[in-house]
């Protein structure tokens, strides 16, 4: 596909000049460093909206327990390690 | 104690779920806590109890859960294990003098003994410890940089 693009001029220059000296055509090289650009690894900003997020019923009895609740129950459930399922 | 992983948030197990719980009564406070760019460590003792929890019918019930299976809580936590900003941290052979000192009380006290270990691998790490759970506060004498959710500089707490 054909495609124009403004590029700086001494951009453009520096890739005829690579060009020339490996003996390959500028839109050979411009493809491979678009695609080598496309490759390398992003660094997005990982914020804990990147954690998974379990669905659950918002009216469940957990939206109004305290803190010490909480903690209790949970306490509870692994040391009595009840509930299995069969 | 080493300290590697300079401030890094080693988070208890209680942390996790209000983070993953929209309707977490914590889950705004501890997104809060946590929205930054340091490295978020889980060990193999939390990462155990997280499982148990998720899978056990009481927690499934109260938090609203429906049916997890353990193939569904594995889910949750391979997705936890390949965010870039979750690391894996050890617990070491060396951690036993920590862990003894923080569990150490003079009366019955059986909670004591796996809150005072996790502690004692943030400790060991140089990681602070992150957690709901105020009864966590007192490690701070010992040296462990213990963050309870919620709580502002004055010590009361919020959601």
């Amino acid at each position: 596909m054909k495609t124009t693009i403004d590029l700086p001029d001494n951009l453009v220059r520096a890739v005829k000049i690579r060009a020339a000296q490996q003996g390959r055509t500028v839109r050979e090289l411009v493809a491979e460093y678009i695609q080598s650009g496309l490759n390398a690894p992003t660094q997005p900003t990982v914020t804990t909206h990147d954690l998974p997020i379990i669905p659950a019923n918002a009216q469940a009895p957990l939206a109004q327990m305290s803190r010490d609740e909480i903690v209790a129950l949970e306490y509870h459930a692994l040391a009595s390690g009840d509930g299995d399922a069969p | 104690m080493h300290s590697l992983l300079g401030m890094a948030m080693l988070l208890d197990t209680n942390v996790w779920l209000a983070l993953m719980l929209t309707h977490h009564p914590f889950h705004d406070a501890a997104r809060r806590h946590c929205d930054s760019q340091t490295p978020l460590l889980l060990c193999a003792s939390v990462q155990v109890s997280l499982m148990r929890l998720l899978t056990t019918a009481s927690i499934q019930q109260h938090y609203g859960l429906g049916s997890i299976s353990n193939d569904g809580a594995l889910t949750y936590l391979m997705q936890l294990r390949t965010n870039p900003r979750v690391q894996m941290i050890a617990e070491p052979v060396e951690l036993l003098p920590g862990w003894m000192q923080l569990a150490a009380h003079t009366t019955p006290a059986p909670k004591r003994w796996m809150d005072a270990y996790v502690a004692a691998v943030a400790w060991h790490h140089g990681a602070s410890f992150v957690t709901l759970d105020q009864g966590c506060a007192s490690y701070r004498t010992a040296g462990v940089n213990v963050v309870i959710v919620g709580e502002t500089p004055q010590g009361s707490v919020t959601a």
